[in-house]
């Protein structure tokens, strides 16, 4: 049985190996011409075809960062390397001054220099002098996007040119808005080597959407997020150019290139554009949100910078330590939020029963605790206050009792108190969607000073201006805190919907009561509080304003978080002027009423506000 | 076992000497020549160089596998398939990610590719199970733990993954079953049955995952450009013609348009640079080499050796008809091995380690007294 069973496999491997020599000798015998034809005339050409990056839009459809074709003048490597006409050439193509040209001509020279001795290192022995890498064989951009009027110069005296100069045509991001929502929707740089490695095969479980040398890969903001979205598929075309006396080439292969995913926004660029006006040349943050979804409408920071001339202007941008213009401070600027925490302190303690609304105390204008001592911001105190007083005038020491208790050992312990501020969504990212985001951890709380201090939003407590709007959002939505979110939808080119979302996840924070009594408040606070005088009045706004000292004398963080219209809230806002020397509402009240009163007349204007319908 | 070992009686050197078969280790020097010249041919010294260090490594490895009696090897067999089974389970954990998969585990300055060796130690523990296994009759249950030593490897080799080593268990295991006498139907059985359970799988699998296969599967398709690797390698082969372009004079070689020529595509080279004359040598040499392989098989009568011999030869025809068939555009492309040929560390050592254990089992050539010897 073994003996006869392996003499039958002996034959079949006998049987397959005549297969595989008249295989061989088929093609090497009778159609040796056809192969060797094919192979003296290099005859394969393998193009790769990039593909346009999804466009980043705002909730009606707007882009805010696209694709755009454009027309690149390219010369063949192993010209540039000779001086010949095609210098002369490209400064008639081009338009540009000599010296440009030649730095251009230069950086490419370099970059290809530098590629070819890497890969001889990489590889441990030198190139032969014939030997070509694939850099060496192609054209390389000599002059950026020289528009229609270029593309028109080219084609005048195409045929002088041929052989020359080349016209390639590729992708360049493209930024209608300029400094629109700058730091959010971030940028892209080349893939450094590290990346260029690791991605070189596969990107994403994907080999077409691995990355080369050159590549550009989303750095930041968005950009970075979304990259695997945004993102989309090389196409590759195989040409066989075996026909050539018959002047015709056959494309053996043709895989087109996938365009990347759209990514809608739940961002309205008119709200973003009123923040960012409004913000003016403060330094600083507006956040606004739709409090019935949690979308998020605008996220402004301040400085911006123009997303279109970045690259030229990084340099500066990335050293400026001061005004840190590249920090999204809407998502990213932790400062401590002031008077406006003390919301989440009265909701808290009224949630829990240890304050009820008409709890008087005597505010003599500080507290003596052994012998530290804290200040309420009116010198001579405020006298006797409830709960509403306190809020409308924004006293500390109402708080200070509320957190501390009249005497040791009362008040809200410091479980209470940070549980209070985690259901408001303090202490950790509140959007899932923004990878960006921070969520500083809250502090710990050791004494009763600590307490005190933390009622009233000082000492080591840092919030960011989303958190502060989502918290606003509470109190306008009646306790309930629907979950901030930024992406709306992402669609692919096909058209398939990958990722659709209309309402944040909604969580109970506090019940309706209780947002009710601090929505009494806050809508006192401008007409007769602490953000009286500055036009929110007319506006119906509903807010509270914050002034968080710095270690400086005489400079503080000035916070307003509210809400508007008060009897139908259609935005949840919060705002924040860093070091300025003002407090809350003298400096982030004018800023927040120049939004509102921008979006009002805008929502008059136009038939749909910030909630309405997307249309793309 | 412990009966067989009671009964050993070993042969002399002398007699070992004489058994020795001096035409299988000339053929695989032959081999080994022809793939040195021509991983020097693709354009690297330093390759060369490697698989010259490489084949110092293997050559002791090939004195060790035949200066022990391949019982002993045989007697040891479950613990490398655990070993083996162990490291494939590292490289999973801890392997470089090396062209978008993970297959080496780094030993010092050495990659060292675990799943070359799994071949071997699953043929070993195979043929140990073959001989050894209690009921003598073959029942369905009894294709059990076959199976299930074949698909253990082929699982982790899969996530790595490496589909080419995977399928390489398949003819293994089916050629070691048929030769221990599995009945047909079977056989037959097994085959539909993995057939199915591939179809079932299929809509569990990424996106990314079917393109591979349909690219496995036809690569003219091609949603991963293998067609132009296919493509290129007929041109380098076609343009060989009958005596070839010469030694490092092959267009399609020294201008690097044939991938990966230096590892799984340097039949093509071979092809282009020495013609048909020299193509069909090769072919040649590689068939002597399984014809040998079977011969020792046949006459072999002790039932551990044969199996042993079997899984080796079934081993070098896959991978040599895959292999070969890929180039000529006859199979699908993957990244399997041309044995001796082609250039690779553990490729290089895990074809000597079992040209070794053949050897040894030919020159010992256990008497042994089975009803089958009789007849």
């Amino acid at each position: 049985m073994f003996a006869r069973r392996v003499r039958i496999m002996s034959r079949l491997v006998l049987a397959a190996f005549v297969v595989l020599a008249v295989r061989l000798a088929w093609l090497q015998i009778w159609r040796c011409d056809e192969y060797r034809g094919l192979s003296e005339r290099n005859a394969i050409r393998r193009e790769e075809l990039t593909a346009f990056r999804g466009t980043i839009r705002d909730r009606r459809g707007e882009p805010l960062a696209v694709d755009k074709a454009c027309f690149n003048l390219a010369a063949p490597y192993r010209r540039l390397c000779k001086p010949g006409p095609w210098r002369a050439y490209a400064l008639e193509v081009s338009r540009l001054s000599p010296r440009e040209l030649d730095a251009n001509v230069r950086r490419v020279i370099a970059r290809v220099k530098a590629l070819r001795s890497h890969l001889a290192r990489a590889r441990g022995r030198p190139f032969r002098p014939r030997e070509r890498i694939y850099e060496e064989t192609i054209a390389h951009p000599i002059a950026k996007d020289i528009g229609l009027a270029g593309l028109a110069r080219y084609k005048l005296h195409q045929e002088r040119y041929a052989g020359w100069l080349r016209i390639q045509i590729t992708t360049r991001r493209f930024y209608p808005h300029g400094d629109l929502a700058a730091q959010l929707i971030g940028y892209m740089q080349q893939v450094n080597a590290k990346e260029a490695k690791a991605y070189k095969h596969e990107y994403d479980g994907c080999p077409e959407k691995s990355y080369r040398p050159g590549d550009l890969i989303g750095r930041a903001g968005l950009e970075r997020a979304y990259n695997r979205f945004l993102r989309g598929q090389r196409g590759l075309k195989i040409v066989s150019w075996a026909a050539r006396r018959r002047r015709k080439t056959q494309v053996i292969l043709e895989r087109p290139p996938v365009p990347g995913d759209d990514v809608y926004l739940t961002l309205d660029a008119g709200v973003q554009a009123a923040a960012e006006s409004a913000l003016g040349s403060h330094r600083g943050a507006v956040v606004v949100l739709d409090p019935a979804t949690g979308q998020i409408l605008a996220l402004a920071s301040s400085p911006r910078y123009d997303l279109n001339t970045f690259r030229k202007h990084y340099l500066e941008l990335a050293s400026d330590k001061e005004n840190a213009p590249l920090l999204d401070r809407a998502l990213r600027g932790a400062l401590p939020p002031g008077s406006i925490f003390k919301l989440v302190t009265a909701a808290t303690a009224l949630r829990l029963g240890k304050l009820k609304p008409d709890d008087q105390f005597y505010c003599p204008g500080y507290v003596r605790i052994g012998d530290v001592t804290l200040g309420c911001w009116a010198e001579y105190g405020h006298g006797w206050l409830n709960l509403h007083e306190a809020l409308v005038h924004s006293c500390n020491v109402y708080f200070y009792r509320v957190a501390g208790g009249r005497r040791q050992g009362g008040g809200l312990t410091a479980k209470e108190l940070l549980d209070g501020a985690r259901r408001f969504g303090f202490g950790a990212p509140i959007a899932k969607d923004i990878p960006a985001e921070i969520g500083p951890r809250l502090p710990k709380l050791r004494c009763r000073a600590d307490r005190m201090n933390y009622s009233c939003g000082q000492g080591a407590l840092l919030v960011t201006p989303l958190q502060a709007a989502a918290m606003a959002a509470v109190i306008a939505d009646r306790g309930v805190l629907r979950q901030p979110f930024l992406i709306r939808r992402i669609v692919a080119a096909d058209g398939t919907v990958k990722l659709e979302r209309s309402a944040g996840a909604p969580r109970r924070v506090c019940s309706a009561r209780i947002a009710h009594i601090l929505h009494s408040a806050m809508v006192e606070v401008p007409r007769r509080g602490t953000a009286r005088g500055q036009g929110l009045d007319a506006l119906k706004v509903a807010c509270k304003t914050g002034t968080a000292q710095t270690a400086q004398e005489d400079v503080n963080h000035a916070w307003l978080v509210g809400y508007a219209p008060y009897d139908r809230p259609r935005y949840a806002f919060a705002v924040v002027c860093e070091k300025v020397s003002g407090h809350g509402g003298e400096v982030a009240g004018p800023v927040a009423a120049k939004m509102l009163r921008d979006l009002m007349s805008r929502s008059v204007a136009k038939a749909s506000p910030g909630g309405g319908g997307l249309s793309p | 076992m412990s009966d067989y070992a009671m009964r050993w009686r070993a042969r002399s050197l002398r007699e070992r000497l004489r058994y020795f078969d001096w035409l299988l280790i000339s053929v695989v020097g032959a081999l080994i020549c022809v793939g040195l010249l021509f991983v020097y041919s693709t354009g690297s010294r330093h390759f060369a160089a490697r698989q010259a260090m490489w084949l110092a490594v293997g050559l002791a490895a090939f004195a060790g596998a035949l200066s022990v009696h391949y019982m002993t090897i045989v007697k040891w067999s479950y613990a490398f398939y655990a070993g083996l089974l162990l490291m494939l389970l590292a490289v999973l954990e801890f392997g470089p990610v090396i062209n978008g998969s993970r297959r080496w585990l780094l030993l010092g300055p050495l990659r060292v590719q675990p799943s070359e060796f799994m071949k071997l130690a699953f043929i070993l523990a195979l043929s140990k199970w073959l001989v050894e296994r209690r009921d003598p009759r073959w029942r369905w249950r009894s294709l059990g733990r076959p199976l299930a030593l074949a698909l253990l490897p082929m699982a982790c080799i899969l996530k790595q993954p490496d589909l080419g080593m995977t399928c390489v268990f398949v003819p293994i295991l089916f050629a070691m079953l048929y030769a221990a006498g599995a009945p047909k139907r079977q056989l037959a059985a097994l085959a539909a049955a993995g057939v199915l359970a591939a179809a079932c799988a299929w809509p569990f699998l990424h996106a990314y995952q079917k393109n591979r296969l349909i690219a496995f599967i036809w690569p003219n398709k091609d949603p991963n450009g293998a067609g132009y690797q296919v493509m290129q390698s007929l041109i380098a082969v076609g343009s060989g013609g009958l005596t070839g372009s010469g030694w490092r004079q092959g267009m399609q070689n020294l201008l690097g348009r044939l991938p990966e020529r230096h590892t799984d595509f340097i039949f093509p080279v071979i092809a282009e640079e020495w013609g048909f004359v020299g193509a069909g040598f090769t072919l040649l040499l590689y068939y002597a080499l399984l014809r040998i392989g079977f011969s020792i098989a046949e006459r072999t009568r002790e039932p551990y050796g044969r199996y042993l011999v079997v899984g080796v030869a079934a081993l070098f025809t896959t991978q040599i008809l895959v292999n070969i068939g890929m180039t000529l555009g006859l199979a699908p492309v993957t990244g399997i091995t041309l044995p001796f040929a082609s250039y690779g560390g553990s490729s290089l050592l895990s074809s000597l380690l079992a040209t070794g254990l053949v050897a040894n089992v030919a020159m010992r050539r256990e008497r042994v007294l089975t009803a089958e010897g009789y007849k």
